[in-house]
């Protein structure tokens, strides 16, 4: 992914915020025909989609069902919590995409976290119980609130947005700009 | 990542202080907040 690669220059802290791209879904998913019916992209929009997801290092296919995501969302919460964050995030990411999985069923977001050496049984006990379901309502909450329409948005040191998949060339040029732009005094009193 | 280092050895230690530099990778710290869906 672009963003990860930029910890090869920056120290990056990573942090997920929940998006809920098509609400409305229900917990089972829907099937990509119910979804999508009727629509028609522009040609060449897909592959060049593909295309741009390989060169991120994602192999991206069609998976037949749109999964609802409330609880992979949970899920990462949990990982943010116990384990590796972006390993849990990327993993989601493969187990939909690549995978074609069901990435709303918990037995899957558990198999998947088993893989990132998560407990899976204390995640599977904390979406039963809906631990992180607050955390995940108030990320999606503030995402309206600050005007995210849009996914991926990547917000830099909480005050510049960059919207959609970019080139890696723009996310390393606004991040150096970001670094550059500190060390005033109102900065270092933050 | 934050470094509470004692004393004051020029800018370099205003910026870590401030967590803008990793005290062990001397990488600048980015904060990335990624609003995203998995769909």
């Amino acid at each position: 992914m672009r963003v990860e690669r930029l910890s090869e220059e920056f120290e990056v802290k990573f942090d997920p915020c929940a998006f809920d791209l098509k609400p409305g879904i229900p917990p089972e998913g829907l099937s990509r025909e119910q979804v999508y019916a009727g629509r028609v992209y522009p040609e060449g929009y897909i592959d060049n989609m593909r295309q741009m997801a390989a060169d991120s290092g994602v192999e991206m296919k069609r998976p037949p069902v749109i999964p609802n995501t409330r609880k992979a969302h949970e899920a990462t919460e949990f990982a943010r919590e116990h384990g590796d964050l972006a390993a849990f995030h990327r993993a989601v990411f493969h187990a939909y995409w690549t995978e074609e999985r069901n990435i709303g069923e918990i037995d899957v977001l558990c198999d998947v976290a088993s893989s990132c050496g998560l407990d899976p049984e204390g995640l599977r006990e904390a979406l039963a119980d809906g631990r992180y379901a607050g955390a995940v309502e108030g990320q999606m909450t503030w995402s309206r609130a600050v005007g995210v329409t849009g996914v991926p948005t990547v917000i830099f040191d909480d005050r510049f947005a960059v919207v959609g998949a970019q080139d890696y060339e723009v996310f390393v040029d606004v991040a150096r700009r970001v670094v550059a732009q500190r060390g005033t005094k109102s900065e270092d009193s933050r | 990542m934050e470094s509470w280092s004692v004393g004051f050895d020029g800018d370099d230690d205003v910026e870590r202080h401030a967590g803008m530099h990793d005290a062990r990778s001397g990488k600048p710290a980015l904060r990335l907040k990624a609003v995203s869906d998995y769909i």
